[in-house]
């Protein structure tokens, strides 16, 4: 699939650019207002990564563009400007997503994963996890023998493991995600062991491998040997 | 003490002064006015007693009108002419006497004359000065504080126009105090000056709120830039125990300096009026949804218990949910292991206590700016208890904070719904 990474901060974009490219994801780099819209208007895209202030133009104007063209493409939003009127009038415009910088790449790419899901699979999408399949429309997890009972922040922890596989995530990331940018935890994410704890008991009763991997304390991996997408 | 009880005390008491020195010294005067005449008049009659005894070589008889006496009387010699003032002996109920006494030869024998006048006029006159002058004083005092006063009422209007129109401005609000013209030069100049003060004051404020957001979003950037250096590095499958540690603790400062910029862009925004829209608010179902959301965080480690009413507030959306954020956090932040939360909602307040240290925070300081209470770690960037007062001031909340045994409790009251 591929992504059009539209940041003016080159090191930003870098770093985005080597952190979502793997085997799903082909990313291309636009650093100003004039090389995005060319490049929007020559290729299909999955997903544009937008951020909102570029030389030479506002990135608002760009949204504008793609959805006045009737662009299918997802577009994720990130900007510094965390305004409630941007993020509003951003959304309104047809933004998927809006993100605030400073942001983890991994929120990155659970965005992007979620907001390409969305436009693409028309609501059928199902991740397979070695026995289990993981709906993500339904938002459940279903075994041979039926589905698994997951509590909500059980769920958008598998989630956001299956959409960061064979990455590290960090403790402090996997928080921000669970509970939001307002909630204030402090450097507490005792809460994350405990949901993690729960969910892996959970995978490893309907017989599924448990690919949650620990790193150094500093956060968690998911192995993705036994994941595979599918519509 | 108002300007114009000053002004009336003082001339009040210079009046009061300055009319009893004024009658004194008129009384004096036309007593001394009136001796004159009556010593003129005496001399008068001295001359026609001399006058008649070089014709007749007698005395003329004895004139006793009412308040003319003369007594001629043998002297063994010649005295000296004198005006003497008799007062009245005591017990008697006379006037004063007016006595002139001089001598004279007659038949080679010396006489003493005595003139002597009764002084009733004098003293009635005297007495018609000192009401006269009290009657005026009172007079003119009334006048004057009547006429003071409407003057004063006049006169102060502009400043009292103008100590409203400052009244009126607000730092940042962008409405520059509208001084009434005057025709006093005075007051003029006075609000000449603070019209300026009042511009100036206005825009530093602004240029420095607009440097706070700023400097707030021109962080942002760089520290996107940080995290998604460290978000990469830490994918390296080769990272030794030391350079994971290094990386953690990078991580754990670019949060903090996130969530600082974050509250530092909150409070910015919030005295820039951004959240000036109000609506109703159901605070029951909102903090319904936020105890579920926490109870979902906090499964085992807090026991959280809740008595809601109906309650509404009228304020904005988006301040309502980062105030009960806020309020969350810190009830769960600063908890101890196996810790209760209470919530209590009634009609027009929420009351959030929670169990902690058994050191109270300082009360006064609470609500201020990077106060860090007694927390030893410093995961807390000391910002959070004065955004839920600035929230609450700008939503019409009271705020207040309570220290009962080990429980820390915030309550918030707000006008009745």
């Amino acid at each position: 699939m591929n992504l059009l990474i539209v940041e003016d901060q080159k090191e930003l974009s870098n770093s985005i650019i080597t952190y979502l490219s793997t085997e799903n994801y082909t990313c291309e780099p636009a650093y100003d207002y004039h090389a995005a819209l060319e490049k929007i208007h020559v290729y299909d895209y999955s997903c544009v990564v937008l951020d909102l202030c570029l030389p030479y133009g506002n990135g608002m104007d760009i949204l504008r563009q793609l959805k006045r063209d009737g662009n299918p493409t997802g577009i994720v939003v990130i900007s510094a400007k965390d305004s409630i009127e941007d993020r509003v009038l951003g959304l309104h415009i047809g933004a998927d997503d809006f993100l605030t910088k400073p942001f983890h790449l991994s929120e990155l790419e659970a965005r992007i994963a979620s907001v390409i899901r969305r436009r693409t699979f028309e609501g059928k999408n199902q991740v397979k996890l070695d026995n289990l399949m993981l709906d993500i429309r339904e938002k459940t997890l279903n075994g041979s023998s039926g589905k698994i009972e997951l509590t909500r922040m059980e769920y958008l922890l598998i989630e956001y493991f299956v959409s960061n596989r064979d990455k590290v995530v960090t403790k402090e990331a996997i928080g921000e995600h669970l509970c939001g940018n307002d909630m204030d935890m402090a450097d507490n994410y005792d809460f994350i062991y405990t949901h993690l704890k729960n969910l892996r008991r959970k995978l490893k009763n309907a017989g599924c491998a448990d690919g949650i991997k620990n790193v150094y304390g500093m956060g968690y991996k998911f192995c993705s040997v036994t994941t595979k997408e599918r519509s | 003490m108002k300007l114009f009880t000053q002004y009336k005390r003082i001339t009040l008491w210079v009046l009061v002064v300055f009319f009893l020195l004024s009658s004194l010294v008129y009384y004096f005067l036309i007593r001394r006015l009136l001796f004159r005449e009556l010593d003129l008049s005496m001399t008068k009659i001295e001359k026609r007693i001399e006058d008649y005894v070089q014709v007749h070589h007698a005395f003329p008889m004895a004139d006793s009108l009412d308040d003319l006496h003369i007594v001629y009387a043998g002297a063994s010699q010649a005295g000296s002419r004198s005006f003497r003032l008799i007062s009245p002996t005591k017990g008697k109920n006379t006037d004063n006497i007016r006595e002139l006494t001089f001598f004279m030869e007659l038949d080679h024998r010396w006489y003493k004359v005595t003139v002597s006048r009764n002084l009733e006029g004098i003293r009635s006159t005297a007495y018609m000065v000192v009401v006269t002058a009290l009657i005026t004083l009172i007079i003119v005092v009334c006048a004057s504080l009547l006429v003071n006063r409407l003057l004063f009422r006049k006169l102060w209007q502009p400043f009292y126009a103008s100590i409203a129109a400052i009244r009126q401005f607000q730092l940042g609000k962008n409405n520059l105090p509208d001084f009434p013209a005057t025709r006093i030069e005075e007051f003029n100049f006075m609000n000449d000056h603070f019209q300026k003060m009042a511009a100036n004051v206005n825009k530093e404020y602004l240029i420095l709120k607009e440097f706070t957001e700023n400097a707030s979003h021109e962080m942002q950037t760089p520290l996107a830039i940080i995290r998604s250096k460290l978000d990469l590095a830490i994918q390296d499958q080769n990272l030794s125990e030391i350079q994971s540690t290094t990386l953690q603790s990078a991580y754990a400062s670019v949060k903090k300096l996130a969530s600082l910029n974050r509250s530092l862009l909150l409070i910015a925004r919030m005295s820039n009026n951004q959240y000036s829209d109000s609506m109703v608010i159901n605070i029951k179902d909102k903090l319904y949804d936020k105890i579920i959301q926490f109870q979902e965080l906090w499964k085992d480690k807090l026991n959280v218990s809740y008595e809601l009413c109906d309650a509404e507030i009228n304020a904005n959306p988006d301040l309502i949910d980062i105030l009960l954020n806020n309020l969350f956090s810190n009830a769960s932040k600063h908890n101890i292991q196996q810790g209760k939360v209470m919530l209590r909602l009634t009609g027009s307040a929420l009351e959030i206590n929670n169990t902690g240290k058994r050191i109270p925070l300082d009360e006064t300081r609470i609500f201020q700016r990077f106060y860090k209470g007694t927390s030893l770690q410093d995961d807390n960037n000391g910002l959070g208890l004065s955004i839920i007062k600035q929230i609450c001031d700008l939503s019409g909340i009271t705020p207040s904070y309570s220290f009962r045994g080990n429980i820390h409790g915030f309550l918030l009251q707000w006008g009745t719904a």
